[in-house]
């Protein structure tokens, strides 16, 4: 069968067949994988990650050299992984990969015994680089699948043991709710594992002989929606091209077909006389000729999205302009908002990750800022619990000294800038640092994407959450009494001082009303109010 | 010979000029005199201390439209001054500001030269660390000491001593071109309480810390860290404009194990208080 074909020798081709099934598994049950987050926080989407995370080796692949000797192909696909990683569940599965391509390296072709070796080396590699593992999350289900293909009998033929792994692996991810009070509590399975399985089956193909049934099975969220185009995600394409098409009787689903294979993204809209075109493409001279052999082309666009990003990169990691001169340490920080980057580099911050929406930079966005920063030795703050893992992987792999500071949300980053001073050295900054983190209290106030039930409060979609060091702690539909709510908890104990950041679009108001309130009520304690312009999240609230 | 040659009262006085920002007590002093800066509003100039005292000069700074300068006394002044004590006594120790932040030390010392038995001091600091100083040494005058014994002390002082503040604002430093190597500070969109110190002559930053509390708690953090446990302290505070700060100040010293003995409490006069603002509460200690 085909699926056999592709897993014996290890070739770029091979490679790139199998990677790119992966990819287009877990396209297209992105939002499914999403949807299983728990938290109805509107950041940290594990589908999401998990899908940038391989088309980063999947456009590594894609320009990589054909005749790649099988060390090299592993190399390609273990890198991309690594520098690809966004999010946690991005940096777990660059480990995972890291630990399968070490052991696909030493095989010639690939048997039986052969992937039970990959399975033992990738659940190793994965386990040791997560400092707390968890059951009931995607190292169980990477666990439990390597040991029943362990105590496969010897003589196990591949396509069977292949089917035996991806059985066991989706019961393992059945069985998640059952680890994870969490889980339970919100009546789904962990999203990493189900993520993986995904990606699993996708390699595999048609062995089960029921790709697809066993993931819809476990889904059980009721009406979702099929996936859409991922519109936030780096395309592998490199050249944006747009233009206008004038004719008579233009076709355009016909045309539509015709362009489709030629890359994403792809947007035909319009009227028989007129139709917009948008698609991404390595093959801008291929998708233009077939629009001059309808009709006359206008407002044409070309442009090169690589050289673009890359652009945006070295200028977002550019090093800060006020300190003038390089003292012995440097901070990047993970920031979103342009209000919240002016603050971080006022308290001498910089070079900075941009961390977008979903603040989930891949590590290699954080490596372009480490390597950008001129002082010797480097902290990163992540500022958001899902980036802290990633940014673990940059400093094991940079070749400064580099150190993490694991701040879990930007309100306390801030308040630990506090204490850096770019004279001192990488250990005492992280020592001063820390001693600050150990004493402030993180909150916030959003909206909840998602219905759910999340320790105890019962939080509707779209109603209004509050969060103390990122648990929920209230919801509602009045923004005031949330945040009162959220603030009466961060006063308790020693605190008086409160820092309040103000996001970006809806909501800004009602935080900026909301503050000016809580100074009132709260009046023993000092509120210090700053625009943040941070997106999703309308108040930040760090109280020491 | 003459190094050892007994020191008192009957031959010995101190002079520091109006920044060391002196208790009434002190001010006196028969064997204590005061040469003072001047503080110039606009086209009207100040004797600081003399002319102006510190609440007229900090109501005057809130109402008024530029920031008021200061400089310093001449060394003419210091050689009037000098010429008056020497026929009464032969020793005099001229005690001033850093040299870093004032031309005064450099006044004296021009001074000084047409002089013998005249030394002039540069604390390296500014306020109470001055009074503070006098006042020790005017008590080892009243003991006997020598002039060995005298400057050992004043190494030790400038070396050892305590000295911490905390603004309410970094603003009057920084216009005020005194900021040294807290400039790092000016800047932060995040409001600060810095803990600021003298360092080499100059201001330098202790701690950055935010809020109040914090502020005067890392005061206190400050003191432990510059004195063994059990230890009996002298110590001076002074504030502008500010007087519930020096009670929480020593509050917060005497919550400690050492033995806070408070020599001197008062206000920061005008020309100091040119560059600290109101709001400001400064700590000097020394181990007795």
């Amino acid at each position: 069968m085909e699926a056999d074909s592709r897993l014996r020798a290890v070739t770029t081709a091979n490679a790139r067949a199998l990677v790119g099934a992966c990819h287009r598994a877990i396209e297209a049950r992105k939002q499914q994988v999403n949807d299983l987050n728990v938290y109805p926080v509107p950041d940290g989407d594990t589908g999401t990650n998990l899908l940038l995370s391989v088309r980063a080796v999947v456009a590594d692949l894609a320009n990589a050299d054909d005749t790649l000797p099988r060390q090299a192909v592993c190399d390609v696909v273990t890198n991309a992984a690594l520098m690809g990683a966004r999010g946690n569940s991005g940096v777990i599965l660059s480990q995972i990969v890291r630990g399968a391509m070490e052991a696909l390296a030493e095989m010639e072709m690939v048997s039986a015994a052969g992937v039970v070796k990959i399975l033992r080396r990738a659940t190793d590699t994965a386990y040791r680089a997560v400092r707390k593992p968890v059951e009931g999350t995607i190292l169980t289900v990477l666990r439990e699948m390597t040991e029943a293909a362990e105590a496969a009998p010897e003589t196990i033929g591949l396509p069977e043991l292949l089917a035996l792994i991806v059985h066991t692996g989706w019961k393992s991810v059945e069985r998640t709710p059952t680890l994870l009070k969490v889980l339970a509590d919100a009546g789904v399975v962990d999203a990493g594992g189900y993520g993986l399985m995904v990606m699993i089956e996708g390699m595999v193909g048609g062995e089960t002989g029921e790709e697809g049934a066993a993931a819809d099975a476990l889904f059980s969220i009721p009406g979702i929606a099929e996936s859409t185009a991922d519109e936030h995600g780096d395309s592998i394409y490199t050249y944006c091209t747009t233009f206008l098409l004038k004719g008579v009787a233009l076709d355009g689903p016909e045309l539509e077909r015709q362009l489709d294979p030629l890359g994403d993204s792809l947007l035909v809209v319009g009227t028989d006389r007129q139709l917009k075109i948008h698609v991404h493409t390595d093959e801008p001279g291929v998708v233009l000729g077939l629009a001059t052999a309808r009709g006359v082309l206008l407002q044409v666009a070309i442009d090169n999205m690589k050289i673009q990003t890359a652009e945006r990169d070295a200028r977002l990691a550019a090093p800060s302009l006020r300190p003038a001169t390089v003292g012995k340490t440097q901070v990047v920080a993970v920031v979103a908002g342009a209000g919240m980057r002016e603050l971080f580099q006022s308290l001498g911050a910089g070079p900075f990750v941009e961390g977008g929406q979903s603040m989930n930079p891949s590590a290699e966005e954080i490596m372009n800022a480490v390597a950008a920063a001129q002082a010797p030795a480097v902290l990163i703050l992540p500022n958001n619990k899902n980036i802290v893992m990633a940014a673990e992987q940059v400093a094991s792999l940079a070749e400064k000294s580099v150190a993490v500071l694991p701040t879990h949300s930007m309100q306390v980053g801030l308040s630990a800038m506090v204490g850096f001073d770019p004279e001192n050295s990488l250990d005492e900054n992280l020592a001063e640092m820390t001693g600050i983190l150990e004493e402030v209290l993180s909150g916030e106030v959003t909206r909840a994407v998602r219905d759910c039930v999340v320790d105890d409060v019962d939080v509707r979609e779209g109603a209004f959450i509050g969060l103390v060091e990122g648990k929920l702690v209230a919801s509602g539909d009045d923004f005031y009494e949330v945040a009162r709510d959220v603030t009466a908890r961060l006063l308790a104990g020693d605190r008086e001082l409160v820092t309040a950041l103000i996001g970006e679009g809806d909501g800004a108001d009602s935080a900026r009303a909301a503050v000016d309130r809580l100074r009132e009520e709260f009046d023993y304690a000092e509120f210090e109010a700053h625009e943040g312009g941070q997106p999703l999240y309308p108040l930040l609230l760090a109280a020491e | 010979m003459v190094d050892e040659f007994r020191l008192d009262r009957t031959n010995t006085a101190i002079v520091v000029d109006s920044t060391a920002d002196l208790s009434a007590g002190l001010a006196a002093d028969p064997n204590l005199s005061m040469v003072p800066l001047n503080v110039h509003f606009g086209e009207t100039s100040y004797c600081d201390w003399v002319d102006i005292q510190p609440t007229e000069f900090y109501a005057r700074l809130k109402t008024a439209d530029a920031l008021p300068t200061t400089s310093q006394p001449s060394p003419a002044r210091f050689v009037d001054e000098y010429k008056r004590l020497r026929t009464q006594f032969e020793r005099i120790y001229s005690i001033h500001l850093s040299s870093k932040l004032s031309g005064t030390f450099e006044s004296a010392t021009t001074a000084q030269q047409e002089f013998t038995g005249i030394t002039v001091i540069d604390t390296g600091m500014v306020s109470q660390s001055g009074a503070l100083l006098a006042r020790q040494l005017l008590e080892m005058l009243d003991a006997g000491t020598s002039h060995d014994e005298i400057m050992s002390y004043v190494d030790r002082f400038r070396k050892d001593s305590g000295r911490v503040f905390i603004l309410d604002t970094l603003e009057y430093l920084q216009k005020g071109g005194r900021i040294g190597k807290a400039a790092g500070l000016v800047g932060s969109l995040l409001s600060m309480k810095p803990l600021l110190t003298f360092n080499e002559g100059i201001v330098d930053t202790y701690k950055k810390v935010r809020g109040e509390r914090k502020a005067m708690a890392a005061m206190q953090e400050y003191f432990l860290e510059k004195t063994s446990p059990g230890a009996r302290v002298a110590v001076a505070i002074a504030h502008a404009a500010a007087p519930h700060k020096v009670d929480e100040v020593l509050d917060l010293l005497k919550q400690t194990d050492r033995d806070v003995h408070l020599v001197l409490r008062g206000e920061v006069g005008s020309v100091i208080g040119t560059y600290a603002g109101p709001g400001a509460v400064a700590l000097f200690f020394i181990e007795e």
